[in-house]
């Protein structure tokens, strides 16, 4: 019995996640969504539900991961140092992030756009409805809302009043913080004490790793009811239309990701080939769900087969998926000048540099956040540089089906890079007798 | 039996003789009277097409929700329609009006406090909201940041008119730290909006909305706006000394129960373009 389990499981694994099945499934619910889209609109809710179970794994594992890996690290001798070096990596990475973005929408010219591209642009922000009149009344006295200074409200978004609250309302930020703090006191309790509450902690984690992984195996299945909605809802038009900006996102994109590659596969020391191919499994998760902190798990464990660190990947890995949205300062960067070309105003260098911080701060400011909520923040960016963002707004709405599977791979994928540029090694003799899970780690 | 025949014949006899008005004019207060001496009621409009309340359509026909509305209102006088179209200016048509070269004046027509002085409105039957059409560029500017509320109330630099239009008034009004540029025609001041040289084009909301609608690109660089606590009521002007044609009008205006809007009117005769989403299906 003990022996076929794993062997069935390395098999659903390698059929159900090979990139053939993948993409013929992706390429089902992609016509269906065209060609069927009143078929695609009834689809919609079985996607949900797939997506569903699978975010019902991510706080436990994102709780338990950074509880438990902050607190072994801050156990073990000589740390302290290390969280200088992380912060200094994350910004080089979160600047290179915007400075690609930049230079693609400077080469791109994506918002420059013939009067026949316009027209349908216009129409199809007509169409969508988020361009609305705005309704003002003259004279009765007009109240401001009172708002918070920015650093209160970060601070707002960040601390928990009730942990459990957080917890039940999914605001994954608070969750974070939470777990940050719990981990360091975790990791400077005596270590007798606190010795079980690791191995729970490894339990649950490994626990819910397992359910991503079993759920995963249906991907294929669910896939066409994920995609055909999303394009159903997208519209054909729109991305016909959008192509040029479309194409050079998903460049950029693809640029990105290829730069982290390179990072893994030069620390890891293997063939470039075979650091593609351990990445393969998250960048297809984060393709299918879109949701990039469900690919926590599979990111970890294809870097510990890669032989870095566990404790240290347990930690970066969920921590730089919820706050460090590399996808999203590049997007907001490329957007940026999208809009500054639409309206045909000339940036000089200063507005460039200017824009390559935005970027940044936008992109860090849509942590624990989605859907619309995350574009809103290209404010940040678009306010000093005096653009405005609502007449174009609805454009990026009617992308963002297709946008965001593509940002998912580039913020999974990039914390990956991050992860092994900063994650020890030598771990994983140890890790291999202690894992219990049934999958043999297997060095390819 | 032969009571029933008489009583059958008196009823058509009555019946014609309300179907041929004119042949019972001598009996009509003079302001009606002198419509149906001349069997056409003469109408004051301006001199530029303003579709869709008053158009030359393919065949050259007048056309458009007013035309209909006073041709009805005609053809139950029993008359015909001709129109008075000399009016170079919105105040020009309350002018011709005035003077008495025409019975009435409807051309989506602001009744304004100055204008009521002159001649006399009918109740609206329709009302519009003022609409500006905003530069989303310079909105951006002005609202740095804050809510475009407090930006528009302030609004900065130009803002265009048509030059003798009751927007010429209202904007002087609402906007007194902005600079009020008249133009001949609503056109003009579309084309120095698009140009970039104006802040905003203030005009009531359907046309603000029929600019979006007939170039949907202009929504990417305008915002509209509808300032929803201001009345721009639409009514029928006659001259002072018309007060039966007045009545009647309104009788005519009550019983059609006109429940139309800005949008329904648009609508009705400016359906947005089939969306590119449905075409594709």
């Amino acid at each position: 019995m003990t022996a076929t389990r794993p062997n069935l499981s390395l098999w659903l694994r390698k059929v159900m996640l090979s990139p053939w099945v993948i993409v013929t499934a992706a390429a089902i619910g992609v016509a269906l969504g065209i060609i069927r889209p009143e078929l695609a609109v009834t689809m919609g809710p079985v996607g949900e539900l797939y997506l569903h179970l699978l975010e019902m794994c991510v706080l436990p594992i994102v709780l338990s991961a950074i509880a438990l890996n902050m607190g072994r690290i801050l156990a073990s001798r000589g740390q302290s140092g290390r969280i200088g070096r992380l912060a200094a990596l994350t910004l080089a990475f979160f600047v290179a992030a915007a400075v690609l973005g930049v230079a693609g929408g400077l080469l791109g010219q994506p918002g420059v756009l013939d009067p026949q591209t316009r027209e349908t642009l216009g129409h199809v922000v007509q169409q969508s409805g988020f361009a609305p009149d705005l309704e003002i009344a003259m004279d009765s006295p007009y109240t401001e809302k009172a708002e918070k200074s920015a650093a209160i409200s970060f601070l707002d978004r960040l601390i928990p009043q009730n942990v459990f609250q957080s917890l039940s309302e999914g605001n994954i930020l608070k969750v974070l913080f939470f777990a940050i703090l719990f981990g360091l006191a975790l990791g400077f309790s005596p270590r007798g004490q606190t010795g079980r509450l690791f191995d729970v902690l490894e339990e649950v984690y490994s626990a819910f790793s397992n359910l991503i992984t079993w759920f995963t195996y249906a991907l294929p299945l669910a896939l066409p009811f994920i995609l055909a909605p999303q394009i159903q809802r997208a519209g054909t038009e729109v991305i016909w239309v959008m192509t040029d900006f479309l194409v050079l996102t998903t460049a950029a994109f693809i640029i990105v990701s290829l730069l982290a590659v390179v990072v893994i596969w030069r620390r890891a020391g293997i063939g470039l080939g075979a650091a593609m191919k351990a990445i393969k499994e998250p960048v297809v998760l984060a393709f299918g769900t879109g949701n990039s902190l469900v690919c926590v798990p599979s990111v970890v464990e294809a870097l510990e087969r890669l032989g870095f660190g566990r404790r240290d990947i347990g930690l970066v890995v969920p921590l730089g998926i919820t706050v460090f949205r590399f996808g999203n300062i590049t997007y907001f960067a490329i957007a940026t000048l999208f809009v500054a070309q639409v309206y045909g105003v000339q940036l000089g260098a200063p507005h460039l540099a200017f824009i390559i911080l935005g970027s940044v701060l936008a992109g860090v400011a849509t942590a624990g956040t989605s859907g619309v909520l995350t574009l809103i923040m290209l404010d940040i960016v678009l306010v000093p540089l005096e653009l405005p963002l609502s007449g174009v707004l609805p454009l990026f709405i009617v992308l963002e089906p297709v946008m965001t599977p593509l940002r998912t791979i580039v913020n999974v994928v990039v914390n990956g890079a991050l992860a092994t540029l900063w994650a020890g090694r030598g771990e994983t003799a140890e890790l291999k007798s202690r894992d219990s899970q049934g999958v043999v780690p297997t060095m390819e | 039996m032969p009571v029933v025949k008489a009583a059958i014949f008196a009823v058509l006899a009555l019946a014609l003789g309300l179907m041929t008005p004119a042949a019972r004019a001598q009996e009509m207060p003079p302001d009606i009277k002198r419509i149906l001496d001349r069997g056409e009621l003469v109408v004051a409009m301006y001199h530029r097409d303003t579709p869709p309340f008053y158009f030359r359509d393919e065949a050259g026909e007048m056309a458009g929700f007013d035309v209909g509305l006073i041709r009805n209102f005609a053809r139950q006088m029993g008359v015909g329609v001709s129109f008075n179209r000399a009016a170079r200016s919105f105040d020009e048509v309350v002018d011709v009006v005035a003077r008495d070269e025409a019975d009435l004046a409807i051309s989506k027509l602001s009744r304004t406090f100055a204008r009521s002085m002159r001649v006399r409105y009918t109740r609206p039957y329709l009302v519009l909201r003022q609409g500006l059409l905003v530069n989303r560029l310079e909105l951006a500017r002005q609202a740095a940041g804050t809510p475009p509320e407090m930006a528009i109330r302030n609004l900065r630099g130009k803002i265009g008119v048509i030059a003798g239009s009751s927007y010429e008034d209202f904007a002087r009004q609402r906007f007194p730290l902005a600079e009020v540029v008249g133009f001949p025609s609503w056109d003009d001041a579309i084309a120095a909006a698009a140009s970039g040289e104006l802040v905003a084009a203030y005009r009531d909301e359907l046309e603000i909305k029929k600019i979006i609608r007939s170039s949907p690109d202009s929504l990417i660089h305008f915002q509209t706006v509808v300032l929803s606590d201001t009345r721009d009521p639409i009514a029928i002007a006659v001259n002072h000394q018309s007060p039966n044609l007045l009545a009647l009008l309104q009788a005519y205006l009550d019983d059609l129960a006109l429940e139309v809007t800005a949008d329904s009117i648009l609508d009705e005769y400016m359906p947005s373009r089939i969306s590119p989403r449905r075409s594709v299906r």
